[in-house]
């Protein structure tokens, strides 16, 4: 059922028989993705589906079996090229931290244990924080935030690692509409700049107008390709069972 | 002066490096939901002590702190396996761990008998910081006679030591460590070794909890890897200033714990002191509550 790859531009992602299983139930059954350079591609898949723990194991955060390769290399030796923006839940808020030093923390791998904060490297991050409308709320305790701007605190960081591949979980749970709007114009102009995303989707009326690819997932791939010759009715109802689409709709 | 310099410098300072070698990792447990290991460690620090006694014979000071670190170690090793194999969250395998290694420490003080051995339950819980003096002080020209600097307790560079090398990993392990407890996932992703961040805390914990156990007792130790650190997080937003604050109120309820426990009962008018280490802990104790009530008019704070 995988449509064959329509771009003929280098594979970034690669992921055969990716199975995970939690006390013996599987939670991944043999998923597979094969994701080009420089797409937008939403997971898609009902609640269950194991579309968190894809991406949890395609980093290698969960114990699986199969091959996961990015970059034609194995994940753990390319983790520097891959941004991982996971659920908002994920942190304590109540952390004493600062929005400008959480994205600051997207730069770890060139700052090190000692390296100087240069002024260069503080206008990166104001530059990521504004990018993500965020400018203003840099000297923010990340408690003191809404949950939209919590996410995007996230996208700014990971905005910092100079990934070529983003994988996010869920970017758009429980932010507002302009919320909403600002990361995908951010997702959008990362895809442009040539840069790989994944995205943990919920919502099926904003798939065709936001990616450009998408993989339908429910424990394995159901299928896999363009928007306009993968997001169909007919693949949607396999994905998610002929009675919960209707509700899925609407 | 010469008295003040033989009988309280000592322990002032003592006391002092003692919270401070506490407080600063306490501030890294605390935000990472681990404060129950300070109690865990401090408490298993006892049976290793003992253990360490009974098999070399020796008490001399380094057997003692090898013998508790050991102990130390191996209570985390358990509590990691108990909380993995019982899916018990980690708060209960720590106390289920260090309730019975404590017990079976002081079983094991009462069995072997304490006579040859200067370790009893009371200074397992109140150390013996009066104790600590420093005979050659004659006045102020003592602070720099070497001969005279030499016959200070033996704990007082002990504890300078550990307290000087903690600060120091704190420093050149601070972004990877404050990353780790924020986000271990992401920290993970950029090339950070979580695991050895989260030994290396559970280490620097146990090393401090050690060395100021020998000194001041387990009270104190588990007072000051905790009070300290949990007052500065209700009173600041930011990371730096925590630990600051938190190094800042442990060597304050240690030089006032130890100036109250020594004077206050003779200024309500009665006949005799109290336990320094059981003072210090009550004061630090103190600031936590008052810290609570300045703050609790603000909005909540979640530890």
């Amino acid at each position: 059922m995988v449509d064959p790859t329509p771009f003929p531009r280098s594979e970034v992602l690669s992921v055969s028989g990716l199975t995970v299983s939690y006390d013996g139930k599987l939670a991944l059954d043999g998923a597979e993705a094969h994701v080009p350079r420089g797409t937008l591609t939403a997971i898609v898949g009902p609640n269950g589906a194991g579309k968190s723990t894809f991406l949890k194991a395609v980093l290698g955060l969960e114990p699986s079996t199969g091959e996961v390769r990015a970059f034609g290399r194995p994940v753990a030796g390319v983790l520097d090229r891959i941004a991982y923006v996971p659920q908002r839940a994920a942190v304590d808020w109540s952390f004493p931290v600062r929005v400008f030093d959480v994205v600051l923390m997207g730069a770890y791998r060139r700052t090190g244990l000692l390296g100087r904060i240069t002024t260069a490297l503080r206008a990166e991050v104001a530059e990521a924080l504004d990018r993500t409308g965020m400018a203003d709320l840099a000297d923010r305790q990340i408690g003191a935030l809404s949950g939209g701007q919590q996410q995007r605190v996230f996208l700014a960081r990971a905005l910092m690692s100079r990934a070529e591949l983003f994988l996010l979980d869920e970017p758009f749970a429980g932010v507002d509409a302009a919320t909403e709007a600002a990361i995908i114009s951010v997702l959008q102009g990362l895809r442009d700049g040539g840069a790989t995303l994944l995205s943990v989707h919920h919502d099926l009326s904003t798939v065709s107008s936001y990616f450009d690819r998408v993989l339908l997932l429910n424990r394995r791939t159901v299928a896999e390709g363009t928007v306009a010759t993968t997001f169909t009715r007919e693949r949607l109802a396999t994905t998610y069972g002929a009675a919960l689409l209707q509700a899925a709709i609407v | 002066m010469a008295e003040f310099l033989a009988l309280s410098l000592p322990p002032i300072l003592v006391a002092a490096l003692a919270a401070l070698a506490c407080a600063l990792p306490g501030n890294f447990l605390i935000l990472s939901r681990r404060a129950m290991l300070g109690d865990a460690i401090s408490h298993v620090v006892l049976p290793g002590i003992v253990a360490a006694f009974l098999l070399t014979g020796s008490s001399a000071g380094w057997v003692m702190g090898a013998g508790a670190l050991v102990a130390a170690g191996l209570s985390a090793l358990m509590i990691e396996a108990v909380t993995r194999r019982s899916g018990m969250e980690p708060g209960a395998a720590m106390a289920v761990v260090f309730t019975t290694m404590f017990a079976a420490g002081v079983l094991l003080l009462e069995v072997t008998g304490t006579g040859a051995i200067h370790l009893d339950v009371e200074h397992a819980l109140y150390g013996n910081l009066e104790s600590l003096i420093w005979l050659s002080a004659e006045g102020l020209h003592s602070l720099v006679d070497p001969a005279a600097l030499a016959d200070l307790p033996p704990q007082l560079g002990r504890l300078a030591l550990i307290a000087a090398g903690i600060a120091l990993a704190l420093v050149v392990f601070w972004r990877p460590l404050a990353m780790t407890v924020f986000d271990p996932v992401f920290a993970r992703g950029q090339g950070i070794r979580v695991r050895w961040v989260m030994a290396g805390l559970t280490a620097a914990t146990a090393l401090a909890a050690v060395a100021a156990f020998q000194a001041v007792g387990s009270i104190l130790t588990i007072s000051m890897l905790i009070c300290p650190a949990a007052t500065a997080r209700l009173l600041t937003a930011g990371l730096a200033r925590q630990v600051w604050l938190a190094v800042a109120f442990a060597v304050t309820s240690a030089v006032m714990g130890y100036v109250l426990a020594g004077y206050a009962p003779v200024w309500l008018g009665a006949g005799f002191t109290v336990s320094a280490a059981g003072m210090i802990a009550t004061v630090s104790g103190a600031m936590l509550g008052l810290a609570l009530l300045v703050t609790s008019q603000r909005a909540p704070a979640r530890l």
